[in-house]
């Protein structure tokens, strides 16, 4: 019996051709290579498509156009408030004060809109800086109002001593008596009544910086929202024109500090210690247009409203 | 025509997995930054209309309550958007109105950002003032992800594209390194078998011309045995012949010498005659069946026509006898235990044809070959069913003397088809060399 014999195993392996079956794969290699690209492309086309705004910036806005028929008053947003309610006053008592007050744009958008003649008369609540006394304006202080703490009237806090109120401003009163957790509302850094306490006490400077780095600071940037959000959100507290506050009926309660009280008394009294004074400017050649609105303020009527409000009156010459 | 070599399975397999290697790592590699880019894309897309939607919602608040003088307060405006854009980390925020920037935060240099520093996307407000507020989205994290993407990605393309390579190379390399074993062992196996094939064909072989030489040797005993049988049984006849045949003719004779001189009273009986006759002339028959006088004296053909050429005679049967070679029929003699094997089948055949074959033409055909003699008796009678013979002693001495020198008997015959038998003798190496 004979076996057959084998053959080299390396010549009996299939004759299968190395190209079969290779073309399909290299084409889909190239079909997903040019999907890939064509995905780039729109990605990139996309953010070509993004390149954005096509604008010739230009130093300014343009001015406001107002009617020249009215007398344009806007300002601070805590002069509006004190100023509407002297307006109210004067005019209950007969005086004829023709005047449109506008929301407030702050000291400085006043005093910018008095500038370009958009208003007549700019309510201040800061001292003007040189620049701005570099116009030929003039200036009027009719007032002088505190700046308070506020906070909500069911917290139950009416009184604080100042150490007190350190160790709130300090974070380190962390309820309300009534439970509620305490929250400091911020303003802007240019906000008027801040720039008061940083400028009356020092301390106040650094709560300020450790608040405004917390990761639960809240910055308002107008009294209106200010008073809105202490309504609104429990356990708030923040700095505000106590005058502003009562002319404007705000339901917030404005705790004595050491015994005394954000008022005209407390101010007059030396007692209270952080105010700021407010003030109308007016163009020199637009002067006499703002008369009726500054004699309102300087009228017995006047000043009646604005010592209601907790307003000290500026001494008239 | 020149064949290109074929090549190993795995050499074939690992050109294949090229192509698939190569597009594994397009798909995984490719695919997934595209499509991560794609869809961040779409996500800063999504911050940043959300962002401009806010910015242009705090716009219409701010500018809601000053319709006329909002444009003096734009410092708080732009620090409220400052506060959005520093917490949501915008690079810039534009507010288009009447066709110019009225707001830009950080500064007025960031209008000149494009991609692919940023992406900007826009919305308008809906308040009293129109404006436009363009947001610029930082697409530094589109970048770094893709970036991340390239690399984690073509990292484990990379690897995922050697191992689609790798495992099944590795298989099947393997599996040709085991083919190779059990080919290996195949022909160590193939060889073993080889040598003991030839082992056991050189075994057969000489077993073979064992058997061989002991038929050879078993059928010159069995030649030489019937060699002695017919010596013997020469002697046995020539004794009855010389002996009792003579005896027997002498009796006769005395009978007839006695009968002629005796008186017809004192004359043996003529049954004492006959019953001498008898006696010799079953003494004869025992002779003839002893030793056919015929074979030793004419040769095996010569006997065979001879004995055909008597049963002609009778008118029984017409024979015909045909010798291949024709040289055969002068040849010595084949053998004693052959030519008697075949005289004495022949002779069975023909008795039997002439008794049964209701014929009258038998052919007798004597053909030697180089080893082997052939007797062939064929006649067109009556033929007969071989199933259906019963006794059969003359097929089964035929058979028997056949199978006694080593041959075989064949019988062709049926009903009406006449009747052939042939007796196969195959001679011995003496007999092959007279």
């Amino acid at each position: 019996m004979r076996l057959p014999s084998h053959a080299n195993p390396q010549h009996d392996a299939p004759a299968a051709s190395p190209r079969l079956g290779s073309g399909p794969l290299w084409l889909a290699v190239a079909l997903v290579g040019l999907g890939l690209a064509l995905g780039l492309g729109a990605l990139l086309q996309r953010l070509a498509r993004e390149s954005g705004p096509q604008l010739a910036p230009i130093p300014s806005l343009a001015p406001a156009t107002l009617p020249d028929d009215a007398v344009h008053v806007g300002g601070s947003g805590s002069c509006i408030a004190l100023v509407r309610r002297a307006v109210a006053g004067c005019r209950q008592q007969g005086q004829r004060v023709d005047v449109v007050i506008h929301e407030g744009i702050g000291s400085g958008g006043g005093l910018a809109a008095l500038a370009d003649g958009a208003l007549a008369v700019a309510l201040v609540s800061r001292p003007l800086k040189p620049e701005e006394l570099k116009q030929e304006l003039r200036v009027m202080p009719y007032a002088r109002s505190p700046v308070a703490l506020a906070l909500q009237p069911d917290n139950g806090v009416a009184d604080l001593s100042l150490a007190q109120l350190a160790d709130l401003l300090a974070g380190k009163v962390a309820r309300w008596p009534d439970g509620t957790p305490t929250q400091w509302l911020l303003r802007e850094r240019g906000d008027s009544s801040h720039a008061v306490l940083r400028a009356a006490w020092p301390a106040f400077a650094a709560w300020e910086q450790t608040a405004r780095q917390s990761s639960q600071a809240q910055v308002l940037f107008h009294d209106r929202t200010m008073h809105a959000t202490l309504q609104s959100t429990p356990g708030t507290f923040g700095w505000v024109d106590a005058a502003a506050v009562r002319a404007e009926g705000v339901p917030v309660a404005l705790p004595r500090i050491d015994g005394a009280t954000a008022d005209s008394a407390g101010l007059a009294a030396g007692r209270w210690p952080w105010a700021k004074d407010q003030s109308a400017v007016t163009r020199a050649r637009d002067h006499a247009k703002a008369l009726p609105l500054l004699n309102c303020l300087r009228s017995p009527a006047g000043r009646a409203a604005l010592l209601a409000a907790g307003a000290l009156p500026t001494p008239t010459e | 025509m020149p064949t290109r070599p074929e090549l190993q399975p795995s050499v074939v397999l690992s050109r294949r997995l090229v192509p698939l290697a190569a597009l594994a790592w397009v798909l995984v590699a490719g695919v997934a930054p595209v499509g991560g880019g794609l869809l961040r894309l779409t996500e800063l897309e999504d911050q940043g209309d959300r962002l401009a939607q806010r910015v242009a919602d705090l716009v219409d608040r701010e500018t809601t309550a000053q319709a006329r003088l909002w444009r003096y307060d734009t410092q708080k405006l732009m620090e409220q958007i400052e506060q959005l854009r520093t917490a949501e980390g915008l690079p810039a925020v534009l507010v288009e109105h009447a066709g110019t920037v009225a707001v830009a935060v950080p500064d007025r240099a960031t209008t000149n950002l494009q991609a692919p520093q940023v992406l900007w996307r826009s919305a308008p407000t809906r308040g009293v003032v129109p404006a436009r507020v363009h947001v610029a989205v930082a697409l530094r994290p589109l970048w770094q992800e893709m970036a991340l993407l390239i690399a984690v990605f073509g990292l484990l393309a990379t690897v995922l594209a050697g191992l689609l390579r790798w495992l099944p190379l590795r298989t099947v390399r393997s599996a040709e390194q085991r083919i190779r074993e059990l080919v290996v062992e195949l022909q160590d196996s193939q060889t073993e078998l080889q040598g003991l094939a030839e082992s056991l064909e050189r075994r057969v072989a000489e077993r073979s011309e064992q058997l061989a030489q002991t038929a050879e040797k078993l059928r010159e005993l069995t030649a030489h045995a019937v060699q002695l049988q017919e010596d013997e049984r020469r002697s046995i006849a020539r004794d009855l012949h010389d002996g009792i045949g003579q005896t027997l003719t002498a009796l006769r004779l005395q009978l007839q010498t006695l009968a002629a001189k005796s008186p017809m009273s004192a004359r043996p009986p003529n049954v004492v005659l006959s019953l001498v006759d008898q006696a010799l002339d079953e003494t004869r028959r025992a002779v003839r069946r002893l030793a056919p006088p015929l074979l030793a004296e004419l040769g095996l053909v010569g006997a065979i026509r001879q004995m055909a050429d008597a049963l002609e005679a009778r008118g029984a049967l017409r024979i015909a006898v045909s010798v291949d070679p024709p040289s055969l029929a002068h040849a010595p003699s084949l053998g004693a235990a052959v030519d008697v094997a075949c005289f004495r089948i022949v002779q069975e055949a023909l008795t039997n044809a002439a008794r049964h074959s209701r014929v009258g033409q038998v052919k007798v055909t004597v053909q030697l070959r180089e080893a082997e003699l052939t007797c062939e008796v064929a006649d067109d009678g009556c033929g007969f069913a071989p199933s259906a013979v019963v006794g059969g002693q003359g097929l089964r001495g035929m058979g028997e003397r056949a199978a006694l020198v080593g041959g075989h008997l064949e019988l062709h015959t049926a009903p009406g088809q006449g009747c052939r038998v042939v007796a196969h003798l195959p001679l011995s190496t003496g007999e092959r060399a007279r």
